[in-house]
């Protein structure tokens, strides 16, 4: 291929990430849930198109996290497959390391962003070397300033449908897009747990069901049992057993009560609307004793007159 | 006032004095390695902290209930037994810190400072403003205290701690728990509770990862990492690794450094770059389980991509993986063997 060609095609190829970067968050990205399971919706992965964009190909494709390097790095990686033969030893070793590594991390790891992101260095060191390598010397630096810009443009359209989603999603919330001072959105936890339950009439030896909340054994010595109604798991000292699975409301309440000595749930409201099946237990079987600023909520459960 | 005091003196301590100590032991042997001295001096740095955790986790596992005094003293021991064992190195480390305010003659430099004093400023702002109140990092908050309440770590079909009801569902290697655990030792020491130091780990890594791959890219062109530099950092996944208080900046760089030592290895294979690399890799993998995996894969592509004979290779390999083993990759082998089963017991992702 002539030099004049390569220069081309490297052009297209950063042009061409930037036109997928404005389709991706102007038409791709949805704002709200609209019938997507909450987890899926927030990790960007709530339909089939999602799944393959943000999820199996995400190490290339999420462009909410990532930038054009990534995408990048796709064509890249193909072009140097077809010339496998002429690659230097070194070079295979590093290709055939990136390939499997895409795989492993895209079949087990691609609904988190952040497994897909321990490439993101490395590619962004590829792109600029192989850039630096293959175009003319005219072409260089002009590539790597553009690809600088496109970054940042990706960024700015990444920032902009996190407000979109903002607008749409009622409870969505996150440090860029909330309001209030700094310090206010920065720090979502309890302000002082411990005085707040003791408030409640929670005593300190009182057993706590924390849906999810490791903050209640960081700042608090207060026995809890620990449980993620997002996958209805206890995680107990032999197991992690399904709380609500195989079970009847009367039956869980019974068990928490009886076989665990639980009578008060520690959870947030966001966290509630992971699982239909808790949050109408809480609703027939618990009362709302409080709920705080930052959307910490605490129950207990109903005594025998339904009190 | 005594967070402070106990940022300072870890800071001091950890990240600088037994970073320094490791990248004097690495420069000491880079007559045989034959790396560019500023990336090696910085993998040096990141593996000061780590390799904190990596003695912690040792003195834990084999003695357990050990005096704080003992669990202190040993890592301590163990930098300083470095810096004796680095010779040249440490020459070698003074002169490239003392290069440091001529080097910034260089204007191509100026945006790296520009950009590592913007970062300190959110260090500080984030510091002041951000408890650690995020769901991972509290877990493994969580675990690195309990692993200070009983100064021993065991392995148990189910990581749960009785006193608490805590149930540790974390899959991943202990390093970055006992960096709590560390600054609890601290803490304990002077009558503190905090955890100021651990949270600005994750800006410090990130620094670090940055200027590693800063001084990879001037390698190309000292201007050209000025743009490149931008196109790393300004992803929102950059911003959030750098602000939100977790181990990815911790084990991103450790990866990074990985694969640099891996690529080394493929161009001028020695037995001396495959130790480092056995060692950056078991780094990696006991930061997080993702590393676990991928120190395989690496393994698995050095077996048939190394350019050397067969005997050789298979000769060095299992020096290189019994290094990674030792750097904390063992880990896995005996949750596997005597604990939770790793990723080959019944999850149920989320």
């Amino acid at each position: 291929m002539k030099q004049r060609h390569i220069d081309l095609l490297a052009w297209a190829l950063l042009a061409a990430s930037l036109a997928l970067s404005v389709v991706y968050h102007r038409v791709l990205m949805p704002v709200s849930r609209a019938g997507m399971d909450p987890e899926d919706f927030t990790r960007g992965i709530g339909s089939p198109l999602l799944l393959w964009l943000n999820g199996y190909l995400g190490v290339f494709l999420n462009l909410r996290h990532m930038g054009p390097a990534m995408v990048l790095a796709l064509p890249t990686c193909v072009v140097a497959l077809l010339r496998w033969k002429r690659l230097a030893p070194w070079q295979r070793g590093l290709l055939a390391f990136v390939l499997l590594a895409v795989t492993v991390i895209g079949a087990f790891g691609g609904f988190n962003y952040r497994y897909a992101f321990t490439l993101q260095p490395l590619f962004t060191l590829a792109v600029v070397g192989i850039a630096w390598n293959v175009l003319s010397p005219g072409a260089r630096m002009p590539f790597v300033v553009a690809l600088a810009v496109v970054t940042a443009l990706n960024t700015a359209l990444a920032l902009e449908h996190r407000q979109r989603v903002k607008a749409a999603t009622p409870g969505y919330a996150s440090p860029d897009t909330g309001e209030g001072s700094l310090s206010e959105r920065l720090n979502t936890g309890p302000r002082d747990l411990e005085a707040w339950l003791l408030a409640q009439g929670v005593r300190p030896t009182d057993t706590v069901l924390v849906n999810n909340l490791p903050i209640w054994y960081y700042v608090t010595d207060r026995p809890g049992i620990y449980f993620w109604c997002g996958s209805d798991q206890l995680f107990l000292a032999n197991g992690k057993p399904f709380l609500f699975r195989g079970r009847d409301e009367a039956q869980v309440f019974h068990y928490l009560r009886d076989s665990l000595h639980c009578r008060h749930v520690f959870s947030t409201e966001e966290y509630d609307r992971y699982d239909p099946r808790y949050q109408a237990f809480l609703a027939t079987q618990a009362r709302l004793l409080a709920r705080d600023d930052r959307g910490h909520v605490l129950y207990r459960l109903k005594d025998t007159f339904s009190r | 006032m005594m967070e402070v005091l106990v940022l300072a003196l870890l800071v001091l301590v950890t990240n600088l004095a037994s970073g320094g100590a490791v990248a004097a032991f690495l420069l000491g042997r880079n007559e045989r390695l034959l790396l560019p001295a500023w990336p090696l001096a910085l993998a040096g740095f990141a593996l000061g902290p780590f390799l904190t955790t990596l003695v912690l986790y040792y003195t834990l596992a084999l003695w357990h209930g050990v005096p704080v005094f003992v669990a202190l003293l040993l890592p301590l021991f163990f930098f300083a037994l470095l810096v004796r064992m680095a010779g040249a190195g440490r020459g070698r480390l003074l002169t490239l810190l003392v290069s440091i305010p001529s080097n910034l003659k260089d204007r191509s430099l100026w945006p790296f400072l520009a950009g590592t004093l913007f970062l300190l400023l959110v260090a500080v702002v984030f510091l002041v403003n951000k408890p650690l109140v995020d769901h991972d990092v509290l877990e493994y908050g969580v675990q690195g205290r309990i692993f200070l309440r009983d100064r021993a770590i065991s392995y148990q079909r189910f990581q749960f701690d009785a006193a608490s009801g805590f149930h540790y569902v974390g899959l991943h290697g202990f390093s970055f728990p006992l960096l709590f655990t560390w600054e609890g030792l601290w803490g304990s020491l002077l009558g503190v509770r905090t955890d100021v130091w651990v949270r600005s780990i994750t800006m410090w890594y990130g620094w670090l990862l940055i200027a590693f791959c800063w001084a990879l890219l001037r390698r190309f062109d000292r201007w050209a990492a000025v743009p490149a530099g931008i196109a790393l950092t300004a992803p929102i996944g950059f911003l959030f690794l750098l602000t939100i208080y977790h181990l990815d900046s911790f084990r991103i760089m450790l990866f990074t450094c990985a694969v640099a030592a891996f690529v080394a290895v493929l161009q001028a294979p020695s037995r001396e770059r495959l130790l480092l690399f056995g060692a950056l890799a078991g780094a990696q993998a006991f930061v997080h389980s993702v590393g676990a995996i991928l120190a395989g894969v690496l393994v698995a592509v050095l077996l048939f991509a190394l350019p050397v004979r067969w005997k050789t290779r298979i000769n060095w390999l299992a020096q290189g993986v019994g290094m990674l083993l030792l750097f904390g990759a063992v880990h896995y082998l005996v949750d596997i063997a005597f604990g939770t089963g790793w990723i080959f017991q019944d999850i149920i992702w989320y």
